[in-house]
């Protein structure tokens, strides 16, 4: 670190002052009474302030003005044991400043390793004071970063610029904050010390997460991705293998029908194989009631598996789920849940499955809509009858009315790539439960999907 | 006699009753190797074949009766979904296909179509038969006659050509004709616009 040189000479100036100063009082108190040693202070400010070359001259000084005003006041018997006394002063007063020069050296190049590793940093780091909050470092990132905050001037107004990340608190550690200027993420760190000069200072640390964050949202929705198609995949399979299994009795009835008609129609039809076609037909029947049955066992869901289930905690852990998907498309999801609704049997499992359908429909509707719009509301009531009432609102446009009539039928989609399970599946569940579910327009035009679940067992 | 070979018992049985009702001969296989272990009767018939069978399947079977040079016309039955299958089939000389589920009159109308197209094949082939047989009755010296013939040399040239009297080559013509059964030149002609007769 540079320092100005008018400065330098006033504390240069000051130095030889101090010496004066000692010299003179030193004379004035006798030989006997020895203040030799307050020599050091004015070599310690020089050395310090200007430097080894100052630290000496400033010992030559004192050393010097020592033996002129003693010379004739000593109490040595001999002249020169008075001199190697002076030596003696010289050689202290110099190796002291040496001294004291390295330490100022070692201080200065740590300060200097200090600011460059700042420098060097990619993450953006300013301290300030602790007391005013003044910037009293920042690096080079900061100031690329935030080019309207300047050293010296207060931080708070920085501040103000972040949100921190939902469901966390706008702490100073370890949270992701968004900046509004710049749209960008920063993971935000802090702790205190002890600055250079001193003073107490905070140092905070905001490294860039931006990519890292859209890296992760990018992830997510590739799984999610993955996840869809191969459900859509599976789904496929067993439509085809269902259609190839049920072709062939089906067939055969069609062939054995045929054949029937054929043989009424000629006068020489007879009863007997008229019957022994019908019964055949009727095994064929029965062999694709069959099929339909196994398959039904294969994939029928699990029955549900009922415990005390915290339906706020539940509600929280789909909103978790959703949450990333929701950000990226930009909507907010609301919660307005009553804290009456107590842990009631559910399957948490399904239960979360059939949020988390209802959610994703609410975004889908909200894909074209007018941002100020773009918000889904989670609610929860508890009824006078004990049961519990979830909705899921969303702020689009509604329902088309031809839609409405069929919306928990079974492969009826409106979304391209859509399976038309989403509802049909939700119905599934919360009828299992024992509840119903409906859907509501809402007085502003959205649509609310609402259904009640048995509540705590009495 | 229609064959129909499919490894569903059900869909078989059902297709045989339904052609028998019909009046058409039916015989059943429960696979294709079945098919490939019979010897089959010199009578008009096509071959009903489901084109997915465990083991062998419906196109195996039909490239290794190409091999054989069995040229009776097959209908293959497909399920949903194994359109792209039959449509290679038909490049490599199916008859037809039915995607299943089908019409039983559809089934029926091909089944008639196909037993024409065999008829028609086996009488092309009679004739085509008794042709050869007819073209071997003839001597050395009348199939040089006769080649020269149809390649519209008058009888002068042609006894230039071979060196022998004209009287001697009218005398060949006559038998040709009478051994042919034709009465003309022009019959003659007719009845080698097909290629390949004297190969």
């Amino acid at each position: 670190m540079t320092r100005r040189r008018p400065v330098t000479i006033l504390f240069l100036a000051l130095a030889l002052a101090l010496t004066a100063a000692v010299t003179v009082t030193d004379a004035a108190t006798g030989y006997e009474f020895r203040l030799g040693a307050l020599y050091l202070v004015p070599i310690a400010l020089a050395t310090w302030t200007a430097g080894l070359a100052a630290g000496v001259a400033v010992s030559v000084v004192a050393a010097l003005t020592w033996v002129l005003s003693f010379r004739g006041m000593h109490l040595y018997s001999e002249q020169w044991f008075f001199y190697w006394e002076a030596v003696l002063n010289i050689g202290i007063f110099l190796i002291f400043a040496v001294l004291l020069a390295r330490l100022r050296d070692a201080l200065d190049s740590s300060d200097a390793r200090f600011v460059m590793a700042m420098q060097s940093l990619d993450a953006a780091v300013y301290a300030t004071d602790a007391r005013d909050g003044r910037i009293l470092f920042a690096n080079r990132c900061f100031l690329e970063s935030f080019p309207d905050a300047a050293i010296g001037r207060d931080a708070n107004p920085l501040h103000g610029r972040f949100t921190a990340d939902r469901g966390l608190q706008e702490g100073d550690d370890g949270s992701e904050v968004i900046d509004h200027v710049s749209q960008r993420w920063y993971l935000r760190g802090a702790r205190d010390v002890r600055w250079v000069d001193g003073t107490q200072a905070r140092l905070h640390i905001l490294t860039d997460v931006t990519d890292a964050r859209h890296a992760r949202v990018l992830q997510r929705q590739h799984e999610e991705t993955l996840h869809r198609t191969s459900r859509a995949v599976a789904l496929a399979e067993m439509a085809s293998s269902l259609g190839h299994e049920l072709n062939q009795p089906l067939g055969a009835i069609g062939s054995y029908l045929e054949a029937c008609d054929r043989l009424l129609s000629s006068p020489t039809a007879e009863l007997a194989q008229l019957r022994e076609v019908i019964a055949k037909c009727r095994a064929q029947a029965s062999r694709s009631g069959m099929i339909l049955r196994r398959m039904r066992e294969f994939v029928a869901g699990r029955e549900p598996v009922r415990r005390e289930t915290d339906l706020v905690g539940t509600v929280a852990s789909v909103l978790r789920l959703v949450h990333f998907e929701a950000r990226a498309i930009g909507i907010s999801i609301e919660t307005d849940l009553d804290a009456a609704c107590r842990p009631a049997p559910f399957d948490r499992v399904l239960l979360e499955q059939a949020l988390v359908n209802l959610l994703r429909n609410a975004m889908e509707a909200l894909k074209n809509a007018a941002p100020e719009r773009r918000r889904v509301c989670v609610r929860a009531r508890s009824l006078a009858n004990a049961e519990v009432q979830l909705s899921v609102e969303d702020g689009g446009t509604g329902l088309a009315p031809e839609v409405a009539g069929r919306l928990f039928v079974s492969f009826v989609t409106t979304k391209p790539g859509g399976t038309g399970l989403g509802l049909s599946i939700c119905r599934s569940i919360i009828e299992a439960h024992g509840g119903r579910i409906w859907h509501e327009p809402l007085a502003d035009g959205g649509c609310a999907f609402r259904f009640t679940l048995p509540g705590p067992a009495r | 006699m229609v064959h129909v070979v499919d490894d569903d018992e059900a869909m078989r049985d059902s297709l045989c009753f339904l052609l028998r009702t019909a009046g058409l001969a039916a015989k059943a296989y429960a696979s294709a190797e079945a098919v490939l272990d019979t010897q089959f009767e010199r009578c008009n018939s096509c071959l009903l074949l489901d084109i997915r069978m465990p083991g062998m399947g419906g196109r195996a079977l039909q490239a290794e009766l190409a091999a054989r040079g069995e040229r009776m016309p097959i209908i293959f039955i497909t399920g949903h979904g194994n359109v792209p299958m039959a449509v290679e089939a038909l490049k490599q000389g199916a008859f037809d296909f039915l995607e299943k589920p089908f019409e039983e009159h559809q089934l029926l109308a091909r089944v008639l179509r196909a037993l024409d197209h065999d008829a028609a094949r086996r009488s092309a082939e009679a004739r085509h038969a008794q042709r050869l047989a007819q073209l071997n009755s003839l001597t050395v010296r009348e199939r040089e006659v006769l080649r020269r013939v149809l390649q519209g040399k008058p009888s002068r040239i042609i006894a230039g050509e071979l060196n022998v009297a004209l009287k001697t080559v009218e005398f060949h013509r006559a038998r040709i004709l009478a051994r042919l059964g034709v009465r003309s030149v022009a019959e003659l002609f007719h009845l080698f616009l097909a290629p390949d007769a004297l190969h």
